[in-house]
């Protein structure tokens, strides 16, 4: 056995004063985590490594694995780690990890759960059962192999599902001579590809697993290495577990206890919020009200209960109330629908069949419900949306469900119970597909108890159009207003509701206070962007048309929006031909000296590089860019 | 405020034993005298009180059991308000 | 190794007799490396197998409780609790177990190193066994006489799990069955055992 570290068990507290001891115990947090990343790049061996260091392994397991590591490890005489962890016969004959295996820890700070997840593409369904419930992921990268397809997946799999934290530990330190550029180059490539993906931000750990670098105790065979061990981030990381109390009261009933005639309560776990005896409270789908009377526990009643709590609720009025009802605060009760949108992650060999009938289950609720073909699969490898009509195993994709009836819900981003859902072949009994829901298409028509919350879905729905940004953008004179005119007006008569924000309106009024420095550019811009975006939350279809000579500030406005509604329109015309035509005589000017930071002249024009639509204007009029661009639009729109 | 973790454990416990009687037709639970089956009985005592868990447990029993084991079987299912199966050998199944 | 084959086909003619379709039982991740592998929800053929290579996934709490006629699944409640939360919840709770657990004097012999309890007249004792009081209790109830029992003072609940906090060797040693190969676990559950 190892020598003692003090992270782990103290002895002498355990033998003076147990009741001290297991007291700080009950109060430990508790951090869920899983290890992650492509074939072989050793998270069994990490895990193993882990339990041995922190002493859960016993004598006897310890003399169990000395002897398994010998006869069929793969480290010669040496102990193999992953053995401890890889516990089927047929992983540990191929060495390779296929199911999550579930482990446990504790250290002085905290309680651990680590779900040992495996890399082979085939298993990804077992990566993401352990996933579904980890509060953070170590990914583990080989440092000789660096970046790979799996790591990729797996990445995007921990963003989709929503796990909050994330380690890059780049493992295998020892086979690169524990090489700072080489952990350095890994971390830049994955750094650029997590934020394609939304990982804004991670830790990145050079380890050895193997060799136990960097894992319980700083290395000194990383000696340029400043940040903390794995375990020390493990230990230390924030966890906000009161977070999911104070967003608004649901429970999904799970059962009615119903033992005599007397008595008729509502057994479930608190999803979100907290509940008082008085509250005011909806069930929904039905949308009767009435408040709690009590809260019963074996323990005896309670006054209050809070998310993660498991209760059985009492009503003071006799109302219709069952499984798969979701009881809520009255004033602020979630949504029903019967046709999504929602990220399917499909699990099994049969393809998905768009249009066939599965069971779809939710929270409490089981209902019947249809796939459409997907709008696009997601290439896992560059994030590339790809025309797809199924989803294969292990697809990922974004497509349409419809349900028979109406379901209680709300979107996986606010609320994970109420909005992840699992899809069950009705013959095969297999669970198939992990789902994410985004939104409701278009709300339940034979539901009215809820006043529609007037949001950026209901204004943009109201217009029966999708919201999003033309953003032209070119030198002085090049034609974007021209152009832009043309597009409003084409768009008016196809009865869409649109604005044109353009210097006429913004120079004389909101930013009449700025002048044509690069600060109060950058201001211009900035405001610009966020009126647009104003205007999109109302449903708009919003045209600017201004020179924005910066990317940097386009990217900016570009981030306001959510992702597909921001359209960037360059409109391309060589500085000679935009002087030539100096419709304002303003390029006079600027070459007489008596206009100064001149865009093209004395200022820079930075060209778009990812811009959606290029006009060239010297090869089509404005009529025939304006047609151009709303055919674009159109086409946009149909295709999802 | 903060859940501790035996709190949190017992939640989840008690919402699977829920899933399970509310999605199987004819649930049993498996009592084995230990100390797991005892802090397991606790805990579906829990989860459907007042009520008593709705399902039976049931005992398959070596006739190899220590006596004290025995004389807390019957105690644990009377104080549930349960019924205990025992199942002897493969000809004889009775109801205590 | 006859007792236990004896549970599991007991315990598969029990569950066929009265036509249970879900059984919950108290098996825990932290037992043993197999266990460590199942899900919550542990889908059982017709015959009672464990497909430990085709488990269904298992994601959030979403349970899939389906199946079809003579199909089965047993329920792991305990799954993510340690030996260390069973005790202390026994002991928060209070619940009832079985007086074995906690040290008192009691006769027993000993037999290919291992201590044995001798518990009444249905136990043979061997040529020239004679049985001698000692402080003794048991870390696991199997099946008796195969279990054997430790030397230990631990007569509270606390000193139990003092005693358990600080031993060397894990919770199914004295178990005669357990003492068998690697994965022996995952083929027992495989032919039904729980
Ligand atoms: N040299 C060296 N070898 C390592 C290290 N970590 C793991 N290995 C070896 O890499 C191989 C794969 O390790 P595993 O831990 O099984 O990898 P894994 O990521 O769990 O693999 P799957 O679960 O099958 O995807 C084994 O031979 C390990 O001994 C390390 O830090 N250094
Ligand atoms: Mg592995």
């Amino acid at each position: 056995m190892t020598t003692q570290d003090p992270k782990f068990k103290t002895d002498a507290l355990i033998s003076e004063d147990i009741d001290a001891y297991l007291e700080t115990h009950q109060h430990k947090s508790m951090l869920r985590f899983i290890t992650c990343g492509s074939v072989d790049d050793g998270k069994s061996t990490l895990i193993g490594r882990l339990l041995y260091d922190s002493k859960m392994i016993f004598e006897d397991q310890l003399a169990t694995l000395e002897a398994d590591s010998k006869k069929i490890g793969t480290q010669g005489q040496n102990i193999d780690f992953a053995l401890l962890v890889d516990g089927l016969a047929a992983e540990r004959e191929q060495g390779i990890t296929i199911d999550v295996a579930y482990r446990f820890f504790a250290t002085e700070k905290r309680k651990f759960i680590v779900a040992d997840t495996p890399g082979h593409e085939q298993y990804t369904r077992n990566m993401i059962t352990g996933a579904s419930t980890a509060d953070l992921a170590v990914i583990l990268i080989d440092a000789r192999q660096g970046v790979l397809t799996q790591t990729r997946r797996h990445s995007y799999l921990v963003q989709l599902v929503g796990i909050e934290h994330v380690v890059l530990a780049v493992n295998k330190m020892d086979l690169v001579g524990y090489s700072e550029d080489t952990f350095k180059q890994i971390v830049a490539d994955y750094t650029e590809f997590a934020s394609s993906i939304g990982i804004d931000s991670f830790t990145a750990i050079p380890i050895s697993g193997l060799a136990g670098d960097n894992i319980t105790q700083v290395s000194k065979s990383t000696p340029w290495y400043e940040g903390p061990a794995l375990l020390d981030y493990l230990e230390n990381v924030d966890l906000v577990v009161t977070r999911d109390q104070e967003k608004s009261f649901r429970m999904a009933v799970q059962w009615v206890n119903r033992p005599n005639l007397d008595f008729r309560g509502f057994s479930g776990q608190i999803a979100t919020g907290s509940v008082k005896v008085g509250d005011t409270v909806r069930v929904i789908p039905s949308g009767k009200t009435s408040r709690i009377a009590r809260i019963v526990t074996m323990s005896g009643d309670l006054t209050e209960a809070v998310a993660g709590q498991s209760v059985t609720l009492t009503l003071t009025d006799e109302i219709d109330c069952s499984r798969g009802d979701v009881i809520a605060t009255a004033e602020d009760a979630p949504e029903v629908a019967d046709q999504f949108e929602a990220t399917i992650v499909w699990m099994d060999d049969e393809p998905l069949l768009p249009g066939r009938s599965y069971w779809l289950k939710i929270g409490t609720q089981m209902v019947s419900a249809h796939v459409q073909p997907p709008k696009y699969q997601v290439n896992v490898n560059n994030m590339a949306h790809l025309a797809a009509k199924t989803l294969e195993l292990n697809g990922i994709g974004v497509a349409e469900v419809a349900t028979d009836k109406p379901i209680v819900f709300e979107p996986y981003d606010v609320n994970r119970e109420m909005g992840g859902f699992i899809l069950i072949d009705k013959i095969t009994n297999a669970t198939i597909a992990a789902g994410m829901l985004h939104f409701s298409l278009r709300r339940s028509k034979n539901v009215h108890w809820q006043a529609i919350e007037v949001d950026r879905e209901a204004h943009s729905q109201l217009k029966n159009q999708k919201p999003l940004v033309l953003w032209f953008t070119g030198l002085s004179g090049s034609g974007k207003s021209t152009i832009a005119n043309e597009v409003e007006k084409l768009l008016y008569i196809m009865n869409r509701h649109t604005f044109l924000l353009d210097g006429d309106n913004v120079r004389h009024g909101l930013n009449r206070d700025l002048g044509f420095t690069d600060a109060d550019r950058v201001e211009n811009i900035r405001r610009i962007g966020e009126v647009a975006k104003l205007m999109t939350d109302a449903g708009l279809i919003v045209i600017t048309a201004f020179i924005s000579p910066f990317r940097a500030e386009r990217q900016m406005a570009r981030a306001m929006l959510p992702e597909g509604e921001f359209v960037e329109v360059f409109v391309d015309t060589p500085l000679d031909v935009a002087e030539q035509r100096d419709v304002k005589g303003l390029y006079k000017k600027a070459r007489a000296g008596e206009l100064n930071n001149f865009t093209g002249i004395d200022s820079p024009y930075e060209t778009p590089s990812n811009a959606e639509i290029r006009i060239n204007t010297t090869e089509m009029s404005a009529k025939e860019a304006a047609r151009y661009i709303v055919d674009w639009l159109f086409n946009l729109n149909d295709s999802d | 405020m903060n859940l501790t973790h035996l709190e949190r454990l017992e939640a989840e416990s008690i919402q699977i034993m829920r899933e399970v009687v509310a999605e199987s037709e004819n649930p049993v639970m498996l009592y084995s005298v230990g100390k797991d089956s005892a802090a397991m009985l606790h805990v579906a005592r829990k989860a459907f009180f007042p009520a008593p868990p709705p399902f039976p447990l049931l005992h398959v029993d070596t006739t190899w059991k220590f006596k004290d084991m025995y004389a807390l079987r019957e105690k644990a299912a009377k104080d549930a308000g349960m019924q205990m199966l025992v199942y002897k050998n493969p000809e004889a199944v009775d109801a205590h | 190794m006859h007792t236990d084959l004896w549970k599991t086909e007991g315990l598969k003619k029990a569950l066929d007799h009265y036509g249970f379709d879900v059984a919950l039982g108290g098996a825990r991740r932290d037992e043993e490396k197999s266990r460590a592998k199942e899900r919550v929800f542990s889908f059982r053929s017709a015959k009672h197998r464990w497909d430990a290579k085709n488990q269904r996934p298992e994601l959030w709490k979403l349970y899939n409780a389906q199946k079809t006629k003579g199909e089965s699944i047993r329920v792991f409640p305990l799954s993510n609790w340690t030996e260390l939360d069973i005790w202390q919840y026994i002991h928060l709770e209070s619940i009832e177990i079985v007086p074995l657990y906690l040290a008192a004097e009691r006769p027993t012999v000993e037999r290919d190193g291992m201590l044995i309890m001798v518990d009444d007249d249905r136990f043979p004792l061997q040529n020239g066994e004679i049985p001698v009081q000692r402080s003794i209790r048991f870390r696991t109830l199997g099946c008796y006489p195969l279990t054997g029992a430790v030397e230990s003072e631990a007569a509270t609940l606390t000193e139990v799990i003092q005693e358990m906090l600080l031993t060397t060797t894990s919770e199914r040693q004295g178990r005669a069955i357990d003492h068998d190969s690697a994965g022996s676990m995952e083929k027992k559950k495989q032919e039904g055992y729980f």
